[in-house]
This record gives C-alpha cells, structure tokens and sequence, in this order.
C-alpha cells in the first residue's frame, strides 16, 4: 500500500513539476511574430489577333502588302505588385513610318521625347493593359520593301509604382532608372498579411499574475508587401497594471532566415510619461537584438508606448524581390522565471521545451525509483 | 479582460496612432529612392513583305517571221502573263499598235480611201475583257488599248505560278499598198503588262475601272521616278 502510495506521490510531483516549468514560462514572457515579404514586378506580354470576333494567339511572320490593315493585339499583363509600364516599339525599318502603321493605341500611353510610350495610370494587381490593337500598312509602303523580311521590336519596362513619382510632362518621364528583368518566376503571388481586428497592440504586465500578456500575435498585421523606399511603423501600448515598476526586456530571433533581413531597417523607441528613448535603431539582424535588453521600466499603474518601424532602403534591388522572413520578438520582465537562456531563438524552441520537460521528468522519476528502492532494502 | 483594457480610450488612442503613422510615413518620404524593383520583357514580330511579279511571255512568237512583212501577214503571236511573285495578283495589260494614213486594198482588189489605221489587227482571247476607249497618241501616231484579265464587273486573281490565257494569237499586218514609206521601217507592237495585289485594295476594291485607278496612278508614279532617275543619270553622264 505505502509502494502504491509513494508511485503516486512521485507521478503527482512530476506532473506539478511539468506544470510548473510550463507555467512559469508563460507568466512571465510574451512573444509576438513579425513577418516580412517582399514585393515583385513582373509584367508579361502576350499577343494576339482578333478574327470574327474571336482572340487567338498571334501568328507571327504574317505576309504583308500596302494598304493592310490586321489585328494584332499586345497586351501586358501584371503579375506582380502596382507598377508604371512604358513600351518601346522598334523597327529595323524606319520608326517614324511604323508608328503611323499602329492604330488602337489608347490614350492612357503618352509618347514622350526619349521614344518611349509611358502608359501614364498605374497598372493595379492583376490588371491588363492593351498597348495597341492593329499594324495598318501604308498604301504607299515603297514597293523597295518586297520580299523583305521586317522585325518588330517591343519592349515593355515595369517599375513599381510605389515609393516612385514619375513625371510625365518631362523628356524622360522615369529619368534615369535602370530596368532589370524580374529574377522571378512571374507566377507571383501577393500574400497580403490582414490586419487583425484589434483597436491597438497592447503588451501588458498584469501585476497580480505576475505575467505578460498581448492581444496580437503579429507587429506588422497591416501591410501587404514590403518594396524598395517603404516604411511600415505601428505603435504597442505598454501597461503596467502592478503597484510596483516594472522593467521590459526583449530579444529578437529569425525564425524564417532570408536575405531580406540583411535589409531591413528597424527602429524602435519607447516613450514612457513623454520621454522617448531610442531602444534600438540599425539592422534587423543585428546581434545586439538577439541578447537581452531593457525595452523600459514602467512606473506602476502606467502606461506607455512602444513606436516601431522597418524601413526597406532604396538600395534593395531585384535580387530582393518576393522574399519572405520572419522574426520572432520575446518581451519579459525581470524577473521572469524560464528554462533558457534569453538567446536568439530558433524554429526548434517548442522541441527544445519538451525535451527540457522530458528530462525533468526523466530525472524525477529516477528519483522516485532510488527513494522506492532505498524503502526496500530498509524493510529487509 | 482584453476587452476591458481596449475599451476606455479607444478614441483618443485611435487619432494618436494615427498622427504617429503618419508622422513616420511622411519622414522616410523625404528620402529619395535609388533602386526599384523593375521588370522588362520584349517581343519581336516577324513579318515578310509580300511582292508582286509577273513575266511577260510569248512562247508562239518567231521574230524571224516578222521581218520583211508582207501586206497581210499573219503571224503567231501569243502574249500571256505568268505570276511569279509571292501573291495573287489582279493583272492589266496595255497594247500599243502603230497606226498611219494608209491606202489598204480589200480582199477582192478594191482600194480604199486614205484614212488612219492600225498597221496590225488582232482578236481579244476569251478571258480578257477590253477596259474604256482607244487611247490614240497623236505625235507617235500609235493606239493604245487596255485589257483586264477577268470580266468589265470583276478582276479575275491570277495565282501565285499561274499563267493567263493569251491576250491574243496571232497578229495580221494591214494589206497595204506600196509606196507609202512604210517599205523597210521597223513598226513595234508593245504589250505591257501590269499586276497590283488583290487584297487591301483602295479598301478592298476588285472592280477592274477602280483597281485600274489605283494601279495606274502607282504605274504612273513609278514611271515618272524612272524618267527622274534616266534623266539624272543622262545629265552625270554629259558633265562626265
């Protein structure tokens, strides 16, 4: 009966032990994600010809004679973020003669002096732009051209929209940018983070717990995707529901490695009864953001904030298009009790915290076993 | 519990924020952007420009039979038009026969009064139709008439390798009497032929007097370039 009842005694206190270890982890500590992704422009061009009334894929290389006029119908297709397009149409024969051979061209393209035709809206999300509709060839095309063959060269450029203002009134409306193509497949596709309905993020220490806790679980809920020159900020209220101050700490962790990170710009200041400080400001990835530090020390029954925001430089080129990462942010207070040391942590964390439970386990329950054995060998 | 918290000063959080966001926004605008994200991609059409042909052939004909012409000769002469170009083709043809104030004699011996005639007469195969009125060259003394391959309503598309019929057969020289310097001259009959696509024509035209219209007025612009280019090569050759 006393052996039962020891077995019991030690599996109850290997249970409060495991419950324990869970618990004060969660009391004191409270992680919020941070997800980052890229954007991408990506235009494709695809041509066709419209006969009664139906659109079949353009057959190239056409016979052609004075006085033709065919459908041929350029489209540009947007498979990646907003962007500004502009086309350039070429000939090995004379320009000037083969834009009066185009017709259907819309009024939203504006021929500018560089030679290019700068479609003037921006081309939304999965939107279309049709450069023109038909090739009419003169009646009084030189008979010089029988029998030659005649190339028809159409570029088309896209650049974002966003963060870029061009000026369609001047001799190059894009200036001088230079355009790459898209390293990407161009089978893209935006992922929009949707904000959480929340009134505002809230970090909150709750002094008769002793714990911490947030509304959300994503910094950045409210943006789709990042691109070269964008900021997204938001701003966390602090609380501090205690009789007593209470210091923050926080460290950082990649939990979804990228180059993007390499990038991105953070910056975050905390404001606590109108003093701001400067907590951190430099590179997402940097070191100091994987160990421990104070965020601030909220006087008891206050408030505060906490402003923070990532900056993609306009440095970031193609090669940094439709990325994705993930950041891992762990705020605590001082005292709080955990089984790890407050480093970068990994994608394992929730493996490493079963295997720490596990142990604790394994070492209670040899312990019961060498108390049990000790009782035995007593009895004897 | 949450709901508690976010309740009590849900507004006047809200503008906070709000002027906050902005605030943020509006310094990193000021900062200029070097690098975009960009993307190009090209097309490159291929087209062939077409090309009209023809070849004036007249396989009966024997210029050994037309020299030292007798009155009322009669000597196989058979112009026809094969396409050899890219594109089916409408074709016209023009053909100029000399004419002069001549004495001819009847069959029977009669003699006729002296009067313009052609020197050479001939008979319109079936599949040619004769287009408007003789045009007579007063100073060259020569009668130009124009043919169509098809009918006076239509033009007839003569395929890509494809010949006409002949324009005519055969050519009679006039039965005129001697003596009337005609003895020993050279007299030419020209036949000239013309071919213009049959599509995209004046908007789609096939009626031989409208076809005609257009191609003449190009035959006619090609003609006067030609003359332009003769004339100026003439002049460099003088100077030289």
């Amino acid at each position: 009966m006393n052996k039962i009842k020891l077995i019991a005694t030690a599996l109850c206190f290997l249970m409060l032990l495991s419950t324990l270890s869970v618990q004060s982890k969660a009391a004191g500590i409270t992680e919020l994600w941070n997800s980052f992704r890229s954007g991408n422009v990506a235009v494709e061009v695809k041509e066709y010809e419209e006969k009664d009334g139906e659109l079949t894929a353009w057959k190239d290389n056409p016979v052609i004679m004075p006085g033709m006029e065919f459908s041929k119908i350029l489209r540009i297709y947007n498979k990646g973020v907003e962007c500004y397009i502009r086309a350039k149409i070429q000939s090995t024969e004379d320009n000037t003669r083969l834009e009066q051979m185009i017709f259907g061209m819309g009024k939203e393209w504006k021929k500018a002096l560089d030679g290019y035709f700068y479609y003037r809206p921006v081309l939304k999300e999965d939107g279309v732009a049709e450069l023109f509709q038909g090739i009419k060839i003169p009646v009084d095309f030189s008979q010089e051209h029988e029998e030659k063959i005649l190339k028809l060269k159409i570029d088309i450029d896209a650049i974002q929209s966003k963060n870029f203002s061009p000026d369609f009134e001047a001799e190059s409306p894009w200036g001088m940018v230079e355009i790459i193509e898209s390293e990407k497949e161009k089978n893209y596709t935006i992922n929009t983070y949707k904000k959480e309905k929340i009134e505002e993020l809230e970090i909150v220490y709750l002094g008769e717990s002793d714990s911490l806790m947030t509304n959300a679980k994503d910094f950045f809920t409210n943006f789709s995707v990042l691109m070269p020159g964008d900021t997204f900020g938001d701003i966390a209220v602090l609380k501090n529901t205690a009789e007593k101050d209470v210091s923050l700490y926080f460290y950082t962790g990649v939990l979804e490695e990228s180059p993007l990170l390499d990038m991105i710009q953070l910056k975050i200041q905390a404001e606590i009864n109108g003093e701001k400080r400067v907590v951190y400001d430099g590179n997402i990835r940097a070191e100091a953001l994987a160990k421990k530090q104070l965020l601030c020390t909220i006087p008891a029954k206050s408030s505060g904030t906490l402003q923070f925001s990532v900056h993609a430089p306009d440095k970031m080129d193609n090669r940094y298009a439709e990325l994705g990462s993930c950041v891992k942010w762990v705020f605590m207070t001082e005292k709080s009790r955990t089984f790890f040391l407050p480093s970068a942590p990994k994608t394992g964390d929730s493996v490493k915290e079963i295997v720490c439970i596990a142990v604790v386990m394994l070492v209670s329950g040899m312990g019961s076993l060498f108390a049990l054995s000790r009782r035995k060998k007593n009895k004897y | 519990m949450r709901k508690n918290m976010t309740k009590n000063k849900i507004g006047k959080k809200f503008v906070k924020r709000t002027v906050l966001a902005v605030g943020i926004t509006g310094i990193m605008m000021t900062g200029g952007v070097l690098a975009y994200f960009t993307d190009t991609s090209s097309v490159v059409n291929t087209f062939t420009v077409g090309k009209i042909s023809l070849e004036l052939t007249e396989p009966g004909w024997n210029p050994e039979n037309a020299k030292n012409l007798t009155p009322g000769k009669c000597m196989e002469k058979d112009p026809q038009i094969t396409n050899d170009g890219k594109n089916p083709a409408f074709i016209f043809a023009e053909v100029s026969v000399p004419y002069r104030k001549i004495i001819t004699v009847n069959a029977d011996g009669s003699k006729n009064s002296s009067e313009k005639q052609e020197l050479f007469t001939y008979t319109l195969n079936e599949g040619w139709t004769e287009l408007g009125e003789v045009n007579k060259d007063e100073k060259k003394e020569v009668s130009t008439r124009l043919y169509v391959y098809g009918s006076e309503a239509q033009c007839k598309a003569l395929e890509v390798d494809k010949k006409t019929p002949p324009i005519f057969q055969t050519i009679t020289f006039a039965n005129v009497i001697e003596g009337q310097e005609l003895e020993e001259t050279a007299q030419n009959v020209t036949v000239s032929a013309y071919g213009i696509q049959t599509t995209d024509v004046n908007g789609g035209k096939t009626s031989p007097e409208e076809v005609w219209k257009v191609l003449s007025g190009q035959t006619e612009f090609v003609r006067n370039r030609e003359k332009t280019e003769k004339d100026e090569q003439d002049t460099t050759k003088k100077k030289e």
